[in-house]
């Protein structure tokens, strides 16, 4: 009977009925066909009733088991970098009854050899952080209940000092038997998860959790250090990094950037200022701070030109009637503004990269400031209008102070001057010259001519 | 519609703390594009060292709570006001936290320069 011919029997509804088994008597029955099959039809070999049941119950466990465990093998080879996986591959191993916990325990021990660390502080951060692991396991699961419970009854310390101690021995016994650092620090997860079964009667559920514990150990041992720390700075990194990471352990089912949000949200909860995005390493200058802008400057300067209103916000900044707040919201968008390498082609929202409010149009009147506006399609931001004896001027768009848009100024070589001051000349929507504003200061819309000191009188009466 | 958020750089209160460490530790000079790195990876270090502080503050059903609003993709104004109601003195948590990072910051650049003999 060779493998080959068992293959080609098999290729039936035998074999669909033994993969389709969803418990041990389905599969002894399917189990007991195949046996059936084999020595009747195919005469491989001759077996009683009795024999043929045993066979195929023996087949069955084997089927079973094996199956599960080289599963579990496989997994746990191969989920090298994941060690909730490892943990998960470990337990179900561990169910297929032939390990034993102290064998998975090593089980889970780098399998390849680890660059040796550049000094002793290394090793001793990692087999500190297998013991803080361990200390855990000791104590979990409920671990804040627990720990209410030791205070009650003789102090944290007290007991955490016991196991750290023992384990301490452990480690330190097969250290002087020549086992490596690592070995070590396993020998002492395998005491604890011992003594752990002992004192608290370890069921599956704790089992499960001591073997995680020692999967994320594992690979904190088996964790790859920097080969070469070029600069202090990324040293510094690194060792700032290191930290946390142990710090990390404590808290199970939490990662690191669940803690970094949580530091985030609340800095700028504390603080006043700041924001909840990462800081992206390699994309320096990317925008690590937000706050939500005002709406009434979101309104007022949507359209306005980055530069125009970086001039205003920067006043804002100094001005006393402001809050503390709004002055420095006002000057950190003043900066911001002021940096953009187009700041008088772009508006406020496309600078600061944010959808701008509704374009809206209004009257312009007599006395009211002017920015220059950026717009599209529907208003352009530049027209042409005739000029002084008829020359055609390019004109610009403009908006107030609600951050409306109201008409159109060029400075016109041919228009008068006051005092040797240059003047805007001012259109409004429709292209129709309609006044003049200063062009040496912010622009203030000024209705009639300029030796008439600029009326402001409406342009019509209605009677 | 809401007025939206603004990002801007110049006032990150994190960011402004660690630059102004990296310079305290002797590192002001280093090549601007390795110094701004640093300092980009040290303030996400920064902020899970408050976040390490604040777990010790926040009861378990807190802490669960604003998990569950981070993975519902609670706005960041959400996470902010989160900590007004629950933390009352998350304040000075913060800047304890932050104190902390700083010294941590500085005895292990101190170290490093001694063992690079910098």
């Amino acid at each position: 009977m060779n493998a080959e011919a068992v293959r080609r029997v098999l290729a039936n509804d035998d074999l669909d009925r033994v993969i389709a088994a969803q418990d041990e008597a389905a599969l002894v029955s399917a189990m007991r066909a195949v046996v059936d099959r084999l020595a009747d039809r195919e005469r491989f070999f001759e077996a009683g009733s009795a024999d043929r049941e045993r066979i195929a119950q023996r087949a069955a466990v084997f089927l079973d088991d094996r199956s599960a465990a080289d599963d579990a093998v496989m997994r746990l080879r191969h989920a090298r970098g994941e060690w909730r996986e490892r943990a998960r591959a470990a337990e179900a191993l561990l169910r297929s009854g032939n390990w034993t916990s102290a064998r998975l325990l090593g089980s889970l021990a780098p399998r390849h050899p680890r660059t040796p660390p550049r000094s002793h502080e290394g090793a001793d951060v990692a087999v500190a952080s297998a013991m803080v692991i361990a200390l855990r396991e000791a104590v979990t699961p409920d671990f804040a209940a627990r720990q209410e419970t030791l205070r009650r009854e003789g102090g944290v310390s007290f007991w955490q000092k016991k196991w750290h101690e023992l384990l301490g021995h452990v480690a330190g016994n097969a250290r002087a038997q020549g086992a490596t650092r690592e070995g070590a620090a396993l020998s002492a997860m395998a005491a604890a998860a011992i003594l752990e079964g002992e004192a608290l009667c370890a069921n599956d559920a704790h089992r499960a959790l001591a073997l995680t514990l020692g999967a994320g150990a594992s690979c904190l041992l088996r964790r790859e250090r920097a080969a070469e720390r070029t600069t202090a700075l990324s040293a510094l990194t690194a060792a700032l990094a290191e930290q946390n990471d142990v710090r990390l352990r404590f808290w199970d089912g939490y990662d690191a950037d669940d803690v970094r949000l949580l530091g985030a949200a609340a800095t700028a909860a504390a603080l006043g200022r700041g924001g909840v995005t990462a800081p992206v390493p390699g994309r320096v200058g990317q925008p690590t701070i937000a706050f939500r802008l005002p709406e009434q400057w979101h309104e007022r300067f949507s359209h306005v030109a980055a530069s125009d209103a970086a001039e205003a916000l920067e006043r804002r900044s100094h001005d006393p009637r402001a809050s503390e707040a709004e002055r420095l919201m006002a000057e950190a968008l003043a900066e911001t503004l002021a940096a953009h390498p187009h700041a008088e082609t772009v508006s406020f929202a496309e600078a600061l990269g944010i959808e701008a409010a509704p374009l809206r149009t209004d009257d312009l009147r007599a006395g009211e400031p002017l920015f220059r506006a950026v717009t599209r399609a529907r208003h352009p931001m530049f027209i042409v209008c005739s000029g002084k004896r008829g020359r055609a001027l390019r004109c610009r768009a403009v908006a107030n102070t609600e951050g409306a848009l109201v008409g159109y100024r060029a400075f016109d070589p041919l228009s008068r001057e006051l005092g040797k001051k240059p003047l805007y000349a001012l259109y409004d929507l429709e292209g129709r010259r309609v006044g003049y504003a200063w062009a040496d200061r912010q622009a203030v819309a000024c209705f009639g001519a300029p030796e008439q000191g600029f009326a402001s009188a409406p342009a019509s009466l209605d009677f | 519609m809401h007025p939206p958020l603004v990002s801007v750089f110049a006032h990150d209160p994190i960011r402004a703390y660690v630059e102004a460490l990296v310079a305290k530790a002797g590192f002001a000079h280093a090549p601007a594009e390795e110094r701004l790195e640093t300092v980009t990876a040290l303030t996400a270090e920064a902020q899970r060292r408050v976040g390490f502080e604040l777990m010790h503050a926040i009861d378990p059903h807190s802490l669960a709570t604003f998990r569950e609003m981070a993975a519902d993709g609670a706005t960041e104004d959400e996470l902010i006001v989160f900590f007004d109601v629950r933390v009352p003195d998350a304040q000075e948590r913060v800047r304890t936290a932050l104190d902390r990072f700083g010294r941590e910051c500085l005895e292990r650049a101190a170290r490093l320069r001694d063992e690079l003999h910098l």
